[in-house]
């Protein structure tokens, strides 16, 4: 536990007489919170030798958190840009606060209100469930607060600068029931859910809700700013549209200004009752009459291993050959033996492993905001420039054929990890004459699943648009992209797929990272942009790239045990 | 006297998959009743029920007269369970978890250190009690687990495979304080697959196959009854729906081209 984590746990614990009446017992709750907090700060220890950095408190974790939640204060800046009241501002501010908090609870601590060793360990003890609730809520709570003061730093300093140095207290007392409400709001979704699916498919659910959140921030982050350009958003007051009274950013927005500026009129009075009654009282219900069924239902979420599955869905149609789709493909494209076990092998897991889908899918998202962000900003290329394939049209193709690759290369940053990464044993004791056949196996079969099918779609729309002359250019994005991605497969993948833990892939260290990967792509789309219209040097090109791809595949074929990483020492 | 562990046309299904089908039991104080099956038989399913994990069933379980339902902490705090392969918090230590597993029992933490300390030092884990339970084997984390199920002296333990991944000294620890425990008056529950240790450990063999319970007495009663010398025999007898060796042949002759 580090010093935050203890003053959060003080500050918490004051409330403890209000822990009887709500039937939670206050040293259990204690005893859970000490040992999850504990929990938290040690990230499991992949080797012994790691040992020595256990004694530092404040990892770099808590740090990293802090400064990333306090870049995200800065951008919630520019809700002082619009409107001129005070109450506009906070409103939009709040209504931001709650978002980005909402979403962050989803992705980041759906495995904290969700833990299910807690079903072996801590339920068949007797506690009692509004314990257990509790203990989760005030987890989130103090790890939320390490987000929460950062994120709101900026804004408060803004506010103070507006209003004066006593508006900390209401801006901090506020922006505390406002961290509840999202909190409770979160909890509600989750208990809705459970009523109405299994829990099986629970899980399901709340991944592609993550998935669904984290292409909505990123819209967000690139659509708010052009709102703000918009002019009539500039001069909107907030109290003045209809039904802004039911929207509870709005209520403590009002509520905090009502305490900077001692205003207590009907308004004001209504609002500061709803900011404080509603998070509170939400909370209360949910730990005391909530927590049962919620317990229960989460309880089962690893239980039922008697529950019928549905037998793997490619077997199902079996064709005469005994051949399924993916093994045809693979004949075709690979080797026999180790290649295409690899490509067969890899495909599967990739299909049907929630954890890589999940790291993966939001690329599309971002994909997909890329475009519509490219298609509002430039003027929409007319018909005759769509057919030429020129100027904004042509930029258009050749950003949609190269930015398409990012989900690719995200893919292939991810084959190396798992969380079964403990199951490639078997790989160490087969007699496995190469890791290079399965590696570049892998490497195709990332390929096929998830380029092909986008580049045979811009080529139908390609074709459709601009022509059979295309067919170069098209040609030559094409296996650019792929080229490219054989070469930061030969450099990045020195494992097998799936054999690494995922500990190891630092989240933010992944995003900033493809990012700067992104780079190369775009050197090459920004050359194919100069010869575009060259279709001999075009195609010429073309059949370099085809070459390039096919030797650096056969290298990544040939790679021998040494080249590769160390796979022995991974127990 | 009164059963303290009383099943009552217990059955639960999991969708339309059957898993327990009325099974009534009553288990009496003092009592070491060894649980066996085949895998799937709904032993797992019986044990969770009973340490108050699955609610969703139909009968009735009472534990001292209490049933499950209507106060689950309570039952709780008179259950000892260790479950078998089970998740550790294993970043934390011994101590640490302990600790915690104290507080979730109501016990005072002085009383939860010296009580696991001396656990501890019983099972040979002296040395280990503050570092972190990622680096310790299979069987180190067992007999942490072992204690933790015992800290707060329950008058029914629950154990699901207690002695796998022990080692041989170990073992026979274990099986000496089953015995000791028992004579004390405590009532245990032992599912295993182990039948040499289920023959000598319990003075009472329940055998569930297909969610019924298909023996129910001593080693001696059941031997008379099936007419076998070995609890293996017996098991194979009741359970198997083809015989062993026939299995066995289609093994070997797979090997055949």
């Amino acid at each position: 536990m580090n010093i935050f984590d203890r003053v959060f746990l003080r500050f918490f614990l004051l409330a403890m007489p209000l822990f009887r009446k709500l039937n939670v017992n206050p040293e259990q709750l204690k005893a859970i919170l000490v040992a999850k907090l504990t929990m938290d700060n040690r990230r499991p220890a992949a080797f012994a030798q790691m040992r020595s950095r256990e004694k530092k408190e404040l990892n770099k974790a808590t740090l990293k958190t802090m400064l990333g939640s306090l870049f995200m204060g800065l951008l919630f800046l520019v809700s002082f840009e619009l409107g001129h009241d005070l109450v506009t501002r906070l409103t939009v501010f709040f209504s931001m606060f709650v978002f980005i908090l909402a979403a962050t609870l989803i992705t980041d601590f759906t495995s904290v209100l969700i833990d299910v060793r807690d079903n072996l360990i801590i339920l068949p003890k007797p506690v009692s469930d509004s314990t257990v609730v509790t203990a989760r809520l005030m987890h989130i709570a103090i790890h939320i607060n390490k987000m929460v003061l950062p994120m709101a730093l900026p804004s408060l300093i803004a506010v103070i600068i507006l209003n004066g140095i006593w508006a900390i207290l209401p801006f901090m007392l506020i922006l505390l029931l406002a961290t509840l409400l999202s909190i409770f709001l979160i909890n509600a979704v989750y208990i809705l859910i459970l009523r109405f699916t299994t829990p099986a498919k629970f899980q399901s659910i709340i991944s592609y809700i993550q998935i669904g959140f984290a292409i909505l921030i990123y819209g967000g982050y690139q659509l708010v700013p052009r709102m703000m350009e918009n002019s009539v958003m500039v001069n909107t007051r907030m109290s003045q549209l209809h039904y802004i009274q039911l929207y509870p950013p709005y209520w403590f927005a009002e509520a905090c200004n009502s305490l900077i500026v001692f205003d207590f009129g009907e308004r004001q009075l209504m609002s500061l009752a709803l900011s404080f009654l509603v998070p509170l009282l939400s909370i209360w219900i949910v730990v005391r009459y909530f927590a049962p069924a919620f317990n229960r239902k989460l309880a089962m979420i690893n239980g039922s291993a008697v529950e019928m599955k549905s037998p793997a869905k490619d077997r199902a149609g079996l064709e005469p050959t005994g051949r399924t789709r993916v093994e045809r493909l693979a004949t075709l494209l690979t080797a026999r033996g180790n290649e295409y076990m690899g490509f067969v092998f890899t495909w599967k897991m990739m299909s049907r492993s929630r954890d890589f889908k999940m790291k993966v899918y939001p690329a599309f998202g971002y994909v997909v905001v890329l475009m519509v962000m490219m298609l509002m900003n430039k003027k929409t290329p007319g018909w005759a420039e769509l057919h030429e394939m020129s100027g904004s049209a042509k930029t258009a193709f050749l950003f949609l054929v190269y930015f398409s690759s990012f989900i690719l290369i995200t893919a292939l940053g991810q084959l190396n990890y798992s969380e079964k990464y403990k199951a490639a044993w078997i790989f160490s004791i087969s007699p496995l004459q190469s890791p290079g056949p399965v590696i570049c196996g892998a490497v195709k079969s990332v390929m096929s699943y998830f380029y092909i099918p986008v580049i045979l779609f811009i080529s139908l729309l390609g074709l459709v648009f601009g022509g059979i002359k295309l067919i170069p250019n098209l040609l030559l994005g094409a296996f650019n992209i792929l080229a490219i991605s054989s070469l930061i497969a030969y450099f990045t993948l020195r494992e097998l797929p799936f054999s690494v833990p995922s500990a190891n892939a630092a989240k933010s260290r992944t995003v900033i990272r493809s990012m700067m990967t992104m780079m190369i792509p775009a050197v090459f789309g920004i050359f194919q942009w100069i010869i575009f219209d060259y279709l001999w040097i075009v195609m010429i090109f073309a059949v370099l790239a085809v070459i390039a791809t096919w030797m650096v595949l056969d290298s990544i074929k040939n790679r021998g045990w040494a080249q590769a990483g160390e796979l022995s020492g991974r127990d | 006297m009164d059963p303290i562990i009383s099943l009552h046309n217990l059955s639960k299904f999991y969708g339309s998959n059957q898993v327990l089908n009325e099974i009534s039991i009553d288990i009496f104080p003092g009592q070491v009743i060894g649980y066996i099956g085949p895998n799937g038989a709904g032993k797992s399913t019986t044990v969770k029920i009973l340490c108050g994990l699955i609610s969703d069933y139909t009968g009735q379980v009472r534990i001292k007269g209490i049933d499950i339902k209507n106060d689950p902490v309570a039952v709780k705090s008179l259950i000892g369970y260790v479950p078998e392969m089970a998740e550790l918090y294993d970043v934390l230590t011994p101590n640490e978890f302990l600790s915690l597993m104290g507080a979730l029992y109501n016990l005072p933490a002085r009383a939860v250190s010296e009580r696991a300390g001396r656990m501890l030092d019983a099972f040979g884990l002296a040395g280990n009690k503050d570092q972190r339970m990622d680096t310790f084997s299979k069987g180190m984390k067992q007999k942490v687990l072992i204690t933790s199920g015992l800290l707060h002296n329950p008058d029914i333990i629950i154990l699901d495979e207690p002695l796998s991944g022990l080692d041989a000294n170990s073992v026979i620890i274990v099986k000496e304080l089953i015995s000791k425990l028992a004579e004390s008056g405590k009532t245990i529950f032992y599912c295993s697959h182990m039948m040499d240790v289920v023959e000598k450990v319990s003075d009472r063999i329940i055998l569930i196959n297909e969610g019924s319970v298909v023996a129910d007495g001593s080693f001696e009663e059941l031997k008379q009854k099936q007419g076998d010398s070995s609890l293996e025999q017996i098991f194979a007898r009741l359970t198997a729906s083809e015989s062993m060796s026939e299995a066995s042949d289609k093994l070997m002759n797979a090997f055949e081209n």
